[in-house]
């Protein structure tokens, strides 16, 4: 009997160990809302990576700056508030600023993750639209091709800006 | 002669088989008659978490019928309601789960003592609804805003099936009046989920785990036994 009682709470606190740890906390593992990801490439040789020394990506709804950084691959954020997001790239050359703006239009899919995640965000139909700046200011980008027009993960680039 | 012999020898083996049956009459006591009936009552825990707490209401009924002396046939049925309100997501629970199954009985007890401490298996089922209220999108990144949904959508007609293992102890208080205390391990078998959405809680089975099938419970139960015959 007693060898029985022991092997139940064992089982108790090794089931109640098991069900707790990785549950009520939504860890980094898991996917929740992607992020854009966004390739550069030469547009003379296509599919040839070709970095950005330095780049500056504005938000124009929020207004707010997403990346200052040299550019290899870049992730930024889509609104989840809303089926638009518009984007302004900024590089310089020999301390000229260029920028090219960048309009984002998708569906929104809100998809259930689990108890501590709630639910995350997915974007099909993807299109980017180039907007001509408003002022005289230069463009450094020659196309935009989307690559992946559904942004459910990180893994790979949605999105290739030749120049 | 040898018909002399014959008879003799079944005397004999006749004698023999009545002292053997007369050494059994002879070593047996005087049996002490067990109480056979049926037990009903409710699960007290469920009462005063009602009454404590503001997110939890369930009420069950619970019994039992003896039907030999280890084991018992038992059965549970109650209505709960459960608020989730956990990291932005708030949902609540309302449904009926039944249980049906057996209890053994593992404690011999002393003279006309009715005590067990026992282990019992159970087949449950729950059927009902969630009412998601609202949750978030869950973003990552802090630059852009991210707004929590209300959205009071209703999923219906959700069930759980599930077996179940209790252990525990009944202890006679007064007579018939019996206390029951035990422990739950439970594992789903199959569960309707809910579209676009998880089983956060089903009635009898209580929180579900994301990662595993596994749930716990507990019982705190007043039973009181009517009997019915002795035997």
């Amino acid at each position: 009997m007693h060898k029985l009682a022991k092997a139940l709470i064992l089982l108790l606190i090794v089931s109640t160990y098991a069900g707790c740890t990785a549950d009520d906390i939504c860890s980094e593992e898991t996917q929740t809302t992607p992020k854009l990801v966004i390739s550069f490439s030469d547009n003379r040789a296509s599919g040839v990576a070709k970095p950005l020394a330095h780049l500056k990506v504005r938000n124009l709804e929020y207004d707010t700056l997403v990346w200052d950084a040299p550019a290899d691959t870049i992730s930024i954020p889509l609104s989840t508030e809303a089926d638009r997001s518009t984007y302004s790239f900024t590089i310089l050359k020999e301390d000229v600023p260029h920028t090219n703006i960048y309009q984002f239009d998708y569906y929104r899919e809100e998809i259930y993750v689990s108890r501590a995640c709630g639910y995350r965000m997915r974007y099909t139909n993807l299109e980017a639209e180039d907007i001509p700046n408003s002022d005289n200011t230069p463009t450094w980008a020659k196309f935009i091709t989307i690559l992946n027009p559904i942004v459910d993960n990180e893994k790979s680039a949605h999105i290739t800006i030749l120049h | 002669m040898r018909k002399a012999l014959i008879l003799l020898f079944c005397i004999s083996l006749l004698g023999y088989t009545n002292l053997w049956a007369q050494e059994e009459t002879t070593t047996d006591t005087i049996p002490i008659k067990k109480p056979y009936g049926i037990r009903v009552g409710t699960d007290i825990s469920k009462l005063a978490r009602t009454a404590i707490s503001d997110d939890y209401r369930g009420f069950s009924v619970n019994g039992d019928i003896r039907i030999s002396n280890k084991f018992y046939v038992a059965a549970e049925f109650g209505n709960e309601k459960k608020e989730w309100d956990k990291d932005f997501l708030r949902a609540d629970i309302e449904g009926n789960y039944f249980k049906v199954g057996v209890d053994y009985n593992a404690y011999n007890n002393w003279l006309d003592m009715n005590n067990a401490i026992y282990v019992g298996l159970r087949y449950g089922y729950s059927g009902f609804k969630e009412t998601l209220h609202s949750y978030r999108v869950y973003n990552t990144n802090r630059e852009l805003p991210t707004e929590i949904r209300e959205v009071n959508e209703v999923f219906d007609n959700l069930n759980l099936h599930w077996l179940e293992f209790q252990f525990g102890v009944k202890t006679e208080l007064f007579k018939n009046l019996f206390l029951d205390l035990h422990i739950e391990l439970k594992t789903s078998m199959s569960e309707t989920r809910p579209d676009n959405f998880g089983i956060l809680y089903a009635p009898g089975f209580n929180r579900t785990y994301d990662t595993s099938s596994f749930g716990i419970g507990y019982g705190y139960t007043l039973t009181y036994l009517i009997p019915i015959l002795k035997r």
